[in-house]
């Protein structure tokens, strides 16, 4: 085998490459759905978190020079977008999943609103680590040249798996999530704890699309997220709300979603399009063939409005 | 902030039909005479689009932003229902 030339090799490096390079926007905003509705809650609204995550990640990262004060505008910004959701949903006989919708569209057109000055602009990208050192191969280094904010998503996923399962703070949303009237009981407040909730949520998700903006594709448009934040909401049901689960379903989504380009790369052209639609007939595939006709979904919350 | 006067291509086309028609089918409270009006009303504010950008020169995403702030504000009421007794349906009839 020549040097470059990985033959039919190319397609599972290219794959998990593919998975490293997408999946991180989506671990993030699944992570942040899978804290929300772990609380009782669900926020639909966050691919418009992530979008003007993007926006105001790229804006601050442009005006100040620094990557990394790009991603703590974005998670701001998230937060106070996940607050507003969580406030509005906490007065009585508002629709949570309505409201999200709304919140979507609201983020969208508050992003390409204040977002047109800055699709022109260069910011600066944020750091990446090449853990492709060991290999001889270019395909090989650049499919492990992972972004921080990567090891950052699985820092972040093994922290919220250990505070689910071991911490007060884990317990106390869980409980709110399954059941409001033994938060109540608890002496608990069931609206605070969800507001919180949905504004860690909306922080996360924030930071995903400053990932977007700042790293891959790297650049503002109005056309950067492509539903992520949508797709992210379905696997975290996919992923049964455990957020070790939900890394594992973005790094599948992602790759499922490099294989067409990944094809495209060794010379299959036949039905190239096709395959841009293999991570969604995935997520329906698995979806379907874990359900069940008997019982409802487990571990799913028990005060989430889709499964009341 | 200048604008372009007028067209971004196919993103901003067909984003937003689907989700718009979610949320109208919830201001019209399901009900599907209702929906008529309503949708009337959302597909005004889209069709004012070009307007507002070539004489106010603003970017064709402030429908959008509007859009987003009446329906928030719209659900939003819903905590209301109920809360007034001018609304109420009692008031009414024994007058």
């Amino acid at each position: 085998m020549s040097e470059g030339d990985l033959g039919l090799w190319a397609i599972p490096v290219a794959m998990l490459g593919g998975a490293i390079r997408v999946s991180t926007p989506i671990l993030f905003v699944s992570l942040g759905e899978a804290l929300t509705e772990r609380s009782g809650r669900i926020n639909l609204g966050l691919e418009g978190t992530l979008v003007f995550g993007a926006m105001a990640g790229y804006a601050v990262a442009f005006e100040s020079g620094s990557a990394w004060l790009g991603v703590l505008a974005a998670a701001v910004a998230g937060a106070f977008f996940g607050l507003i959701h969580g406030a509005i949903c906490s007065l009585p006989r508002v629709n949570d999943i309505a409201i999200g919708i709304a919140m979507m569209l609201l983020g969208m057109g508050l992003a390409y609103f204040f977002g047109k000055p800055y699709i022109q602009p260069v910011a600066p990208d944020l750091p990446s680590i090449g853990f492709g050192w060991w290999s001889d191969l270019p395909q090989v280094r650049a499919a492990l040249e992972v972004n921080v904010l990567f090891l950052i998503g699985i820092a972040a996923a093994l922290a919220l798996a250990w505070m689910f399962r071991a911490t007060r703070v884990g317990l106390v949303v869980r409980v709110v999530g399954d059941s409001t009237d033994a938060a109540r009981a608890m002496g608990l407040n069931p609206n605070l704890i969800r507001t919180l909730a949905t504004t860690a949520g909306g922080a996360l998700a924030g930071v995903g699309g400053a990932y977007l903006s700042l790293f891959y594709p790297g650049s503002w448009n109005e056309g950067i997220s492509s539903g992520q934040g949508l797709m992210a909401v379905a696997l975290v049901i996919f992923a049964r709300w455990n957020p070790i689960a939900c890394f594992w379903a973005a790094i599948l989504f992602g790759a499922a979603g490099a294989l067409g380009p990944a094809l495209q790369s060794v010379g299959i052209s036949q039905g190239y399009y096709l395959f841009y639609a293999a991570p969604y007939v995935l997520t329906l595939g698995v979806l379907i063939v874990t359900s069940s006709p008997t019982q409802a979904m487990t571990g799913a919350p028990g005060e989430l409005s889709i499964t009341k | 902030m200048v604008s372009s006067g007028g067209t971004t291509p196919a993103i901003s086309l067909a984003a937003g039909y689907g989700y718009t028609g979610i949320l109208i089918a919830f201001l019209a409270r399901h009900n599907p005479l209702a929906i008529i009006p309503v949708a009337i009303l959302l597909a005004g504010f889209e069709a004012s689009s070009g307007l507002i950008q070539r004489r106010m020169d603003l970017p064709d995403a402030t429908t959008l932003v509007l859009q987003g702030f009446v329906f928030i504000a719209i659900l939003i009421s819903d905590t209301f229902y109920g809360r007034f007794k001018l609304f109420s349906p009692d008031r009414w009839r024994s007058s």
